[in-house]
């Protein structure tokens, strides 16, 4: 009931978010091309590595906003990613939950840093539906641990599913075996329930389209992450989601000193994911959710030995004894359905554009030779379809040396001149402060159309 | 035995530690660019016979004041530059190095772990400290922090007399180094944790060293500037200065600081601790996380924390191991012998391979305002003090308008022109991609003298 409630709360407060994520409108593409003619193996949207392969990795993700998209055009969207917040949300409080089953404030105090810090997440892209995956495979292998083996067979098959979703699960694969290899060797009467689910686990990330080639987009980012993207940035704990991952740490670590009860599965499980968190910003939710039931099952304990250290007195806190039955469950359920398609319905309905460079459509010539900005072109390929784009938020296809070039090009870099002639670029269009843009001006190239977010230019 | 000969053998690992440190930190050329101001700095006064409070080498803040704190640290770096030249630099940072790495082998000693556990911790931790060996008065912050530490670890086991040595080491250190704020941060930890757990004697004693030791620092020529310039530093990190980024785990040293967080959740996940270490390692982590130049204080806290949790796991198995086999002297005698064989090997020239040293005949010869690349500031401080510079490593004078100004220009943002007109800047010396020498040599400015890794250009 607990996990429901607080998971419509916070699907129905995500409606109120404005959608404009750079990458949703090339998900978008992506998926409804998918829907229409089938998986797109090559690039069609740009005019530099155009007929390349692409990566599929993330192919159902894609396919899911698209449907959401044709079903209620943004307001689909919205609804979607409500949907799947409020997922998130309770399977992080659920998780929680199952850890003090009597103490549901505990368990949803647990769980706030992780809610809090996923807000940053909640994103129209496939990205959403990995963390909820995660959140997922965190209560499953929790509930493995402490002695569900239906928990544990289910791990591959939500491995299977969050393949196909985005390119996460390898955090899900890598983690399953090193949890299921601790469990094997910590419970001998469960050996073999362990190895079946590992071996799952590994065949399960091959289910995919790509086959082996699933697990090189999510190796390649992990160990070269791109830092020049903001998500991808050095974690940063003098920024609101680095401080609220850094108290998680302070929690897991107050946690870890005083309670009294141990256990060696908390750190395999633990460990690992602080490892990965601490690469880059994106991946700070995942800590946060791995930790917050650790944090529901031991941080009570924790503050009683400390407070009895401190011989400060504690207030006695009510337990929850009575468990709801499944009428109330019913009816929970029913009401946060409610509560989410009204909130879906009186949410935002349309994106917020103030960002991209809208009111330059008109302007842009049609066909090859035009360097975008690389944040706005998801949104070319979604608006503006007959003038491909120099890159876009796909990175991968781009790192054999057109990133490069429009590096080179966008910062005025020596050779930006040869690289924009052995290119063919007619036309740049890109903020008014990007040096490029400053350089055209002093160069007198034509401006076709500016704004204070965009600038078009003619190269002449 | 004499007294010295027990303490020596009593000693015989930390010297060891403290000698090979000093070998490999003596050993190492000068670099940094900022000792070049503080080396002109302390040479000023010297010739001066007071203290430099205003500025005296830029072209941009001339006259406006800026920070003496430190004066007594970059005294005694020009002292041993005036001893041994650049060598005599390099035996100074060695001797600060081996005095922090006899510090921190006596904390990691003090857990109790034999050595086979304690030397891999100390030497990884001295291995992230490296990054901060740098020929600047904060090399003896990096040195007083673990005295202080351990000074106050045995304080709390029974040494009170001890504290009497606690005002007169803030006295010295707040004139070398503003990191001083972090060694009261860690007398208050230790006096809030004594009072925490009702040592009532002990904690009035800390509480006095504390008071005392911060009336202490007030004698300084600038009572509370480096306090603040330090504070401002851990709040607000000038993320555009690399040792104030934020430590990036896939770099070596931020792998290496990132297996001291995970080893340090470790063990409060599976040994618990107690106030003391809860105390140390929280602020200390958070700081770390912070900057890349404050991983090592974390380090330090941390490495007889996680010591004793790898003792307790590893140490039945490898219980024979425990104690060394008697030639601890033995070596550290050798050791400390090599030591002083080494010093008249310690290099006796900079590596100036970062520097544009082939402009500096050009830049004697040139006239007027130079704009010169922000790492480069403090080299031309000391080598070309003819040449005025428009901002350098001392970066607080500049904060606000000439920096904004600085990087308006060299990023080639809009506004470069007025920039350049309104400095009356004549000369230019920055590296060769940024985009300003791009389009300076597009617009005809002369190159005067150039490399891979500068150019100099000149107004036409």
């Amino acid at each position: 009931m607990v996990p429901t409630a607080v998971g419509a709360l916070f699907g129905a407060i995500s409606t109120r978010l404005a959608v404009g994520d750079s990458d949703v409108f090339w998900h978008l593409v992506a998926g409804r091309a998918t829907l229409a003619t089938g998986l797109e193996r090559v690039d069609r949207y740009s005019w530099t590595v155009q007929g390349h392969p692409v990566s599929v990795d993330q192919w159902l993700g894609q396919v899911l906003w698209a449907t959401a998209y044709d079903a209620g055009e943004w307001r689909g969207v919205v609804a979607l990613r409500a949907l799947a917040v409020a997922l998130l949300v309770g399977l992080i409080v659920y998780a929680a939950l199952r850890e003090r089953p009597g103490r549901p404030l505990t368990a949803v105090l647990a769980a706030l840093p992780a809610i809090l810090l996923t807000r940053f997440i909640w994103v129209e892209r496939p990205e959403l539906f990995g963390f909820v995956c995660f959140a997922g495979f965190i209560a499953l292998v929790r509930a493995g641990r402490s002695g569900s083996d239906r928990a544990l067979y289910a791990v591959p098959l939500l491995i299977a599913v969050w393949a196909n979703l985005h390119g996460s699960f390898a955090l899900g694969a890598v983690l399953a075996l090193v949890v299921f290899a601790d469990g094997a060797q910590a419970e001998v009467a469960r050996r073999r329930v362990y190895i079946v689910a590992a071996a799952g686990a590994v065949i399960a990330t091959l289910l995919t389209p790509a086959g082996l080639g699933t697990w090189t987009t999510p190796g390649f980012h992990l160990l070269h992450p791109p830092r020049e993207i903001q998500e991808w940035s050095v974690p940063d704990v003098t920024t609101l989601p680095g401080v609220i991952f850094i108290l998680v740490v302070f929690a897991v670590l107050v946690t870890g000193l005083f309670a009294t009860r141990r256990s060696r599965a908390d750190a395999v499980l633990l460990l690992p994911v602080l490892a990965v968190a601490l690469i880059a910003t994106r991946q700070l939710p995942l800590f946060a959710i791995a930790a917050a039931p650790y944090l529901a099952a031991h941080g009570g304990d924790a503050v009683t030995a400390l407070a009895s250290l401190l011989r400060v007195p504690l207030p006695a806190l009510s337990r929850v004894t009575r468990q709801p039955g499944r009428r109330a469950d019913a009816i929970t359920l029913a009401i946060a359905v409610v509560l989410l398609a009204a909130a879906a319905a009186g949410g935002v309905r349309t994106t917020d554009l103030g960002g991209f460079p809208a009111a330059s459509l008109a302007a842009l010539r049609p066909g090859p030779g035009l360097l975008n900005q690389y944040d706005w072109g998801g949104y070319l390929i979604w608006a503006a379809p007959g003038t491909p784009v120099f890159v876009d938020g796909r990175l991968t296809p781009y790192l054999n040396g057109v990133l490069n070039d429009y590096t080179t090009v966008l910062g005025v870099h020596p050779g930006w001149r040869d690289v924009i002639a052995r290119r063919g670029i007619r036309q740049i269009l890109v903020r008014p402060n990007d040096p490029v843009a400053v350089r055209a001006r002093d160069l007198g190239w034509p401006i076709r159309a500016s704004s204070d977010t965009f600038v078009l230019i003619d190269v002449p | 035995m004499t007294k010295l000969g027990r303490w020596f053998g009593a000693n015989a690992y930390p010297l060891a530690v403290s000698a090979a440190a000093f070998i490999v930190a003596s050993g190492l050329p000068s670099g940094d660019s900022d000792t070049y101001w503080h080396l002109a700095t302390a040479r000023w006064s010297v010739d001066h016979g007071m203290l430099l409070r205003n500025d005296v080498f830029s072209s941009t803040v001339a006259g406006h004041p800026y920070g003496v704190g430190e004066w007594l640290g970059e005294l005694v770096l020009y002292g041993a530059y005036v001893a041994g030249g650049w060598a005599g630099i390099a035996v100074l940072r060695g001797l600060l190095v081996a005095i922090a790495a006899f510090f921190i082998t006596r904390i990691a000693r003090s857990s109790g772990a034999p050595w086979f556990v304690t030397l891999p911790l100390v030497v990884a931790g001295l291995a992230i400290a490296s990054i901060t060996w740098t020929d600047r008065p904060q090399l003896w912050t990096f040195a007083l922090f673990p005295a202080l530490l351990e000074l106050l670890l045995r304080v709390r086991a029974g040494r009170e007399r001890l504290l009497l040595a606690v005002p007169p080491l803030f006295l010295l250190w707040a004139n070398l180094h503003g990191g001083y704020a972090l060694g009261l941060a860690l007398v208050a930890i230790f006096a809030i944790e004594a009072a925490l757990r009702r040592r009532g004697r002990l904690a009035a004693y800390l509480a006095g060293a504390l008071i005392l030791a911060a009336a202490a620092t007030l004698i300084d020529p600038v009572p509370f500037d480096v306090g603040t310039t330090a504070r401002e530093d851990a709040a607000a990190p000038p993320r555009f200065i690399t040792e104030f980024l934020p430590p990036d785990v896939l770099t070596p040293p931020g792998a290496l600081f990132a297996l001291f967080i995970l080893g340090a959740a470790a063990a409060a996940i599976l040994r618990g601790g107690n106030l003391l270490d809860a105390g140390l390692l929280l602020p200390l982590l958070w700081l770390g996380l912070s900057a890349q130049r404050h991983m090592p204080f974390f380090v330090i806290a941390a490495t007889p924390f996680i010591a004793r949790w790898v003792a307790d796991v590893v140490g039945a198995r490898l219980a024979r191991w425990a104690r060394p086999a008697g030639g601890g002297p033995i070596l550290a005698g050798i050791l400390l012998i090599a030591a002083l064989v080494a010093i008249p090997f310690a290099p006796s020239r900079p590596d100036e391979r970062a520097y544009p040293a082939g402009a500096a005949a050009a830049l004697r010869g040139g006239s007027g305002v130079l704009l010169n690349e922000f790492d480069w500031g403090g080299w031309l401080i000391w080598n070309v003090p003819e040449r005025p510079v428009f901002v350098d490593g001392r970066y607080v004078p500049y904060l606000g308008g000439v920096f904004d100004d600085f990087r308006e220009v060299v990023g080639l943002r809009p506004g470069w022109h007025e920039v350049l007109r309104r400095y009356d800047v004549a000369e230019v010396l920055i590296r060769p991609d940024r985009p300003l020498a791009v389009a300076l040599r597009e617009d005809g400015w002369r190159v005067r003298a150039s490399s891979d890794r500068f150019v100099l250009l000149a107004r036409p």
